[in-house]
């Protein structure tokens, strides 16, 4: 079995569209098992619940931004080792330094291209 | 700033630039909105041929253009609350001369948003009853 089969995936984005984007990449790219969150203490709720391996999330919040969700994941037991990306337009060293600094495991700036996704997401799991 | 009493106060501007901006991101989200309800009704290898075609004819594709509608929404999101945290900031009594700018506002309405003293009001107003009021202020222009 492919580990794009198995992967359990979460897009956290306030942005339909842009969450839209992302979950049609993750499905061209043959991953299925993919939830969605519209805000940080949503995907915080859901992911206590049913934690996923993976979570990609855009930093461009209200309320509860990319990295503030970062930083509740990391520190809950439940949620400490989930994969993280961050989607953003914005790579700022400032918030990619942070980002790095709370754990996270990689970045993807927007625009992207489905391949770019693809490799972002192998470079934190492996071979899809 | 001119030093007579010609031209505008510059803080009334600044405010009422800060309320088209937020209008403007408003206006961007509902757009957003309604791409993101089409989009998860299209096939993914739907939207990945057309992004293969429309590459193939030169164009970025539908993806890239709509990743750049969400860049966009957020820039205007940003660039409002700057101006709305800068107008506070901006001293009494400071004034820009405006003949020359209002000649290069062609929407009637805007100019009249941007140099009215009602502009003065915050930018960011609470959901609700506030609502009521904005709509009859004559703000949007989009």
């Amino acid at each position: 079995m492919a580990l794009r089969d198995s992967i359990r995936i979460m897009v956290v984005d306030d942005m339909s569209t842009s969450r839209g984007l992302l979950m049609q990449a993750l499905d061209e790219l043959g991953i299925r098992q993919v939830d969605y969150a519209a805000d940080g203490r949503n995907a915080l709720t859901k992911l206590a619940a049913n934690p996923v391996h993976l979570v990609i999330s855009d930093y461009n919040m209200p309320q509860m931004d990319g990295l503030h969700l970062l930083k509740a994941l990391r520190e809950n037991r439940t949620t400490s080792r989930i994969g993280f990306i961050l989607v953003t337009g914005r790579a700022d060293r400032e918030i990619i330094e942070t980002g790095q600094r709370l754990g996270m495991n990689n970045f993807l700036r927007k625009p992207f291209s489905t391949q770019q996704m693809r490799a972002c997401i192998q470079a934190v799991v492996g071979a899809l | 700033m001119t030093g007579n009493e010609t031209g505008a106060e510059l803080a009334p501007i600044i405010g009422g630039l800060a309320k088209v901006l937020h209008s403007a991101h408003a206006a961007g989200c509902e757009v957003e909105e309604c791409y993101g309800d089409l989009i998860r009704d299209i096939p993914s290898s739907t939207l990945s041929e057309a992004g293969q075609a429309a590459r193939t004819a030169g164009h970025p594709g539908p993806c890239a253009g709509l990743q750049e509608l969400d860049r966009l929404v957020q820039v205007l999101d940003n660039l409002a609350r700057f101006v709305a945290a800068l107008a506070p900031e901006i001293p009494a009594g400071l004034r820009v001369e405006t003949a020359s700018a209002r000649e290069e506002i062609l929407l009637r309405d805007l100019a009249a948003c941007l140099l009215s003293p009602a502009a003065a009001e915050p930018a960011f107003r609470p959901a609700g009853p506030a609502r009521a009021a904005e709509a009859e202020d004559g703000v949007h222009l989009f």
